[in-house]
Protein backbone atom coordinates (compact mmCIF):
# COMPACT_ATOMS: atom_id res chain seq x y z
CA UNK A 1 0.00 0.00 0.00
CA UNK A 2 1.40 3.41 -0.80
CA UNK A 3 1.99 5.44 2.31
CA UNK A 4 4.07 8.34 3.46
CA UNK A 5 7.59 7.93 4.80
CA UNK A 6 6.90 10.18 7.76
CA UNK A 7 7.71 8.55 11.07
CA UNK A 8 4.80 10.37 12.71
CA UNK A 9 1.27 9.05 12.48
CA UNK A 10 -0.65 10.31 9.45
CA UNK A 11 -3.61 12.52 10.26
CA UNK A 12 -5.21 12.22 6.81
CA UNK A 13 -6.01 9.11 4.79
CA UNK A 14 -6.53 9.64 1.05
CA UNK A 15 -8.46 6.89 -0.71
CA UNK A 16 -8.13 7.42 -4.45
CA UNK A 17 -7.35 5.00 -7.27
CA UNK A 18 -5.87 7.51 -9.72
CA UNK A 19 -2.12 7.60 -9.08
CA UNK A 20 -1.65 11.16 -10.33
CA UNK A 21 -4.61 12.52 -8.38
CA UNK A 22 -3.57 10.71 -5.21
CA UNK A 23 0.01 11.91 -5.44
CA UNK A 24 -0.93 15.50 -6.27
CA UNK A 25 -3.38 15.74 -3.39
CA UNK A 26 -0.91 14.12 -1.02
CA UNK A 27 1.83 16.54 -2.11
CA UNK A 28 -0.48 19.50 -1.57
CA UNK A 29 -1.46 18.42 1.92
CA UNK A 30 2.11 17.59 2.92
CA UNK A 31 3.22 21.01 1.71
CA UNK A 32 0.60 22.42 4.07
CA UNK A 33 2.22 20.50 6.93
CA UNK A 34 -0.11 17.52 7.23
CA UNK A 35 1.00 13.91 7.51
CA UNK A 36 -0.73 11.80 4.89
CA UNK A 37 -1.32 8.12 4.22
CA UNK A 38 -2.95 6.84 1.08
CA UNK A 39 -4.81 3.86 -0.27
CA UNK A 40 -5.76 2.93 -3.81
CA UNK A 41 -9.22 1.56 -3.05
CA UNK A 42 -11.65 0.89 -0.23
CA UNK A 43 -10.12 -2.46 0.69
CA UNK A 44 -6.63 -1.00 1.04
CA UNK A 45 -8.15 1.75 3.16
CA UNK A 46 -9.86 -0.76 5.48
CA UNK A 47 -6.64 -2.77 5.75
CA UNK A 48 -4.78 0.40 6.65
CA UNK A 49 -7.36 1.44 9.25
CA UNK A 50 -7.27 -2.01 10.87
CA UNK A 51 -3.50 -1.98 11.20
CA UNK A 52 -2.63 1.66 11.93
CA UNK A 53 -3.61 4.39 14.37
CA UNK A 54 -6.76 6.11 13.12
CA UNK A 55 -6.37 9.24 11.00
CA UNK A 56 -8.35 12.32 11.93
CA UNK A 57 -10.10 12.47 8.58
CA UNK A 58 -10.58 10.35 5.45
CA UNK A 59 -10.76 11.81 1.93
CA UNK A 60 -12.72 9.28 -0.11
CA UNK A 61 -13.10 8.89 -3.85
CA UNK A 62 -16.19 6.94 -4.91
CA UNK A 63 -15.54 5.12 -8.15
CA UNK A 64 -12.61 2.79 -7.51
CA UNK A 65 -11.72 -0.80 -8.42
CA UNK A 66 -11.71 -3.67 -5.88
CA UNK A 67 -13.86 -1.78 -3.35
CA UNK A 68 -15.74 1.40 -4.17
CA UNK A 69 -16.19 4.38 -1.89
CA UNK A 70 -19.83 3.40 -1.24
CA UNK A 71 -18.77 -0.13 -0.20
CA UNK A 72 -15.98 1.25 1.96
CA UNK A 73 -18.34 3.60 3.75
CA UNK A 74 -20.83 0.81 4.49
CA UNK A 75 -18.04 -1.37 5.91
CA UNK A 76 -16.62 1.54 7.90
CA UNK A 77 -19.96 2.35 9.51
CA UNK A 78 -20.38 -1.28 10.62
CA UNK A 79 -17.00 -1.32 12.37
CA UNK A 80 -17.21 0.50 15.70
CA UNK A 81 -13.44 0.93 15.87
CA UNK A 82 -13.34 3.15 12.78
CA UNK A 83 -16.96 4.22 12.30
CA UNK A 84 -16.51 7.67 13.80
CA UNK A 85 -13.64 8.85 11.62
CA UNK A 86 -15.05 11.73 9.58
CA UNK A 87 -15.25 11.16 5.84
CA UNK A 88 -15.08 13.77 3.12
CA UNK A 89 -16.29 12.35 -0.17
CA UNK A 90 -14.44 13.73 -3.17
CA UNK A 91 -16.20 12.92 -6.42
CA UNK A 92 -17.01 14.11 -9.91
CA UNK A 93 -20.44 12.45 -9.68
CA UNK A 94 -23.60 14.51 -9.51
CA UNK A 95 -25.92 14.56 -6.52
CA UNK A 96 -27.87 11.52 -7.79
CA UNK A 97 -24.86 9.34 -7.05
CA UNK A 98 -23.29 11.16 -4.11
CA UNK A 99 -26.47 11.36 -2.02
CA UNK A 100 -26.42 7.56 -1.79
CA UNK A 101 -23.44 7.79 0.52
CA UNK A 102 -23.66 8.85 4.14
CA UNK A 103 -20.70 11.19 4.64
CA UNK A 104 -19.97 14.33 6.63
CA UNK A 105 -19.10 16.41 3.60
CA UNK A 106 -19.30 15.91 -0.14
CA UNK A 107 -16.94 17.88 -2.34
CA UNK A 108 -17.07 17.91 -6.11
CA UNK A 109 -14.16 17.70 -8.51
CA UNK A 110 -12.29 19.73 -9.56
CA UNK A 111 -11.45 20.10 -5.92
CA UNK A 112 -11.18 23.55 -4.38
CA UNK A 113 -8.01 23.16 -2.31
CA UNK A 114 -8.65 26.21 -0.17
CA UNK A 115 -12.06 24.91 0.86
CA UNK A 116 -10.68 21.43 1.48
CA UNK A 117 -7.89 22.84 3.66
CA UNK A 118 -10.44 24.76 5.71
CA UNK A 119 -12.39 21.55 6.31
CA UNK A 120 -9.27 19.57 7.14
CA UNK A 121 -8.04 22.19 9.60
CA UNK A 122 -11.34 21.90 11.44
CA UNK A 123 -10.59 18.21 12.06
CA UNK A 124 -6.79 18.04 12.35
CA UNK B 1 -11.24 39.54 -38.62
CA UNK B 2 -10.09 43.09 -37.93
CA UNK B 3 -6.41 43.95 -37.76
CA UNK B 4 -6.32 44.76 -34.04
CA UNK B 5 -7.91 41.42 -33.22
CA UNK B 6 -5.47 39.66 -35.50
CA UNK B 7 -2.56 41.35 -33.73
CA UNK B 8 -3.96 40.39 -30.34
CA UNK B 9 -4.37 36.79 -31.43
CA UNK B 10 -0.77 36.68 -32.59
CA UNK B 11 0.29 38.22 -29.27
CA UNK B 12 -1.62 35.59 -27.32
CA UNK B 13 -0.13 32.81 -29.43
CA UNK B 14 3.33 34.19 -28.69
CA UNK B 15 2.53 34.39 -24.97
CA UNK B 16 1.25 30.82 -25.02
CA UNK B 17 4.56 29.57 -26.42
CA UNK B 18 6.56 31.74 -23.99
CA UNK B 19 4.51 30.35 -21.11
CA UNK B 20 5.33 26.79 -22.17
CA UNK B 21 9.01 27.68 -22.52
CA UNK B 22 9.10 29.34 -19.10
CA UNK B 23 7.43 26.29 -17.58
CA UNK B 24 10.01 23.98 -19.13
CA UNK B 25 12.88 26.16 -17.90
CA UNK B 26 11.33 26.60 -14.44
CA UNK B 27 11.54 30.34 -15.01
CA UNK B 28 9.34 31.33 -12.10
CA UNK B 29 9.98 35.05 -12.55
CA UNK B 30 8.54 34.89 -16.06
CA UNK B 31 5.58 32.79 -14.95
CA UNK B 32 4.89 35.09 -12.02
CA UNK B 33 4.90 38.12 -14.36
CA UNK B 34 2.59 36.51 -16.89
CA UNK B 35 0.10 35.00 -14.47
CA UNK B 36 -2.76 36.97 -12.97
CA UNK B 37 -2.91 37.13 -9.19
CA UNK B 38 -6.38 35.58 -9.57
CA UNK B 39 -5.16 32.66 -11.70
CA UNK B 40 -7.12 29.41 -11.39
CA UNK B 41 -5.66 26.19 -12.80
CA UNK B 42 -7.80 23.08 -13.07
CA UNK B 43 -5.31 20.23 -13.30
CA UNK B 44 -5.67 16.70 -14.71
CA UNK B 45 -5.62 15.54 -11.08
CA UNK B 46 -8.91 17.40 -10.62
CA UNK B 47 -7.39 19.89 -8.22
CA UNK B 48 -7.91 23.62 -8.46
CA UNK B 49 -4.70 25.54 -7.90
CA UNK B 50 -4.21 29.22 -7.23
CA UNK B 51 -1.17 31.10 -8.48
CA UNK B 52 0.60 30.85 -5.12
CA UNK B 53 -0.18 27.14 -4.81
CA UNK B 54 1.17 26.21 -8.23
CA UNK B 55 4.27 28.37 -7.74
CA UNK B 56 4.84 26.61 -4.41
CA UNK B 57 4.73 23.31 -6.30
CA UNK B 58 7.42 24.59 -8.67
CA UNK B 59 9.56 25.86 -5.80
CA UNK B 60 9.26 22.52 -3.98
CA UNK B 61 10.62 20.76 -7.08
CA UNK B 62 7.36 18.92 -7.69
CA UNK B 63 7.09 20.26 -11.26
CA UNK B 64 10.14 19.46 -13.36
CA UNK B 65 9.95 18.67 -17.04
CA UNK B 66 12.38 17.10 -19.47
CA UNK B 67 10.46 18.43 -22.44
CA UNK B 68 7.37 20.51 -23.15
CA UNK B 69 5.97 20.84 -26.63
CA UNK B 70 2.94 23.10 -27.07
CA UNK B 71 0.80 23.37 -30.18
CA UNK B 72 -1.72 26.19 -30.18
CA UNK B 73 -4.78 25.19 -32.18
CA UNK B 74 -7.00 28.24 -31.81
CA UNK B 75 -6.97 31.71 -30.30
CA UNK B 76 -10.08 33.86 -29.96
CA UNK B 77 -9.90 37.43 -28.66
CA UNK B 78 -12.96 39.40 -27.52
CA UNK B 79 -12.07 42.75 -26.04
CA UNK B 80 -9.89 42.23 -22.99
CA UNK B 81 -10.53 38.50 -22.89
CA UNK B 82 -8.81 35.81 -24.92
CA UNK B 83 -9.18 32.06 -25.08
CA UNK B 84 -6.50 29.76 -26.43
CA UNK B 85 -6.76 26.03 -27.01
CA UNK B 86 -4.13 23.50 -27.90
CA UNK B 87 -2.19 20.43 -26.95
CA UNK B 88 0.73 20.03 -24.58
CA UNK B 89 3.10 17.09 -24.78
CA UNK B 90 5.32 16.85 -21.73
CA UNK B 91 7.82 14.43 -20.20
CA UNK B 92 7.94 14.93 -16.42
CA UNK B 93 11.12 14.28 -14.47
CA UNK B 94 9.35 13.75 -11.13
CA UNK B 95 6.25 12.06 -9.78
CA UNK B 96 4.22 9.08 -10.92
CA UNK B 97 4.60 10.08 -14.58
CA UNK B 98 8.37 10.46 -14.40
CA UNK B 99 9.82 9.54 -17.80
CA UNK B 100 6.46 9.03 -19.48
CA UNK B 101 5.27 11.11 -22.40
CA UNK B 102 2.03 12.74 -21.28
CA UNK B 103 -0.34 14.04 -23.94
CA UNK B 104 -2.75 16.77 -22.83
CA UNK B 105 -5.35 19.03 -24.32
CA UNK B 106 -5.87 22.40 -22.71
CA UNK B 107 -7.77 25.65 -22.70
CA UNK B 108 -6.21 28.84 -21.39
CA UNK B 109 -8.03 32.07 -20.61
CA UNK B 110 -6.15 35.36 -20.80
CA UNK B 111 -7.30 38.67 -19.43
CA UNK B 112 -5.89 42.12 -20.26
CA UNK B 113 -5.05 43.76 -16.93
CA UNK B 114 -3.81 47.35 -17.10
CA UNK B 115 -2.91 46.87 -20.76
CA UNK B 116 -0.99 43.63 -20.20
CA UNK B 117 -2.21 40.14 -21.01
CA UNK B 118 -2.21 37.86 -17.96
CA UNK B 119 -3.11 34.19 -17.74
CA UNK B 120 -6.32 34.04 -15.70
CA UNK B 121 -7.51 30.47 -16.16
CA UNK B 122 -6.18 27.14 -17.35
CA UNK B 123 -7.91 23.76 -17.75
CA UNK B 124 -5.79 20.73 -18.62
CA UNK B 125 -6.94 17.20 -19.43
CA UNK B 126 -4.72 14.18 -19.99
CA UNK B 127 -5.51 12.45 -23.27
CA UNK B 128 -2.99 9.63 -22.95
CA UNK B 129 0.32 8.54 -21.48
CA UNK B 130 3.13 6.68 -23.22
CA UNK B 131 5.70 4.73 -21.24
CA UNK B 132 9.40 5.01 -22.14
CA UNK B 133 9.12 1.64 -23.97
CA UNK B 134 6.53 3.15 -26.31
CA UNK B 135 3.46 1.37 -24.94
CA UNK B 136 0.43 3.39 -23.93
CA UNK B 137 -0.66 3.37 -20.33
CA UNK B 138 -4.02 5.08 -20.52
CA UNK B 139 -6.02 6.75 -23.18
CA UNK B 140 -9.29 8.53 -22.92
CA UNK B 141 -9.28 10.31 -26.19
Amino acid sequence: MPATDHPEEPSILIVEDDDSAREALSDCLEMEGFRVASARNGKEALDYLHSSPPPKIILLDLYMPVMTGWEFREAQKKDAAIANIPVVVVSAFGSGMTRKIDAEIIMHKPLDLDRLLTIIREHC
Amino acid sequence: MDTSNNQAELEIEKLELQDADATLRNDLDALERRWSERLVISTPANLLFSKSQILAFFRAGLVRLKSFERRVTRVVVAGDTAVATGSDTVIPLVGVDNGKTVFCSYMNCWNRENGEWKLLGRQVAVVGKMRPDGTFETSSG
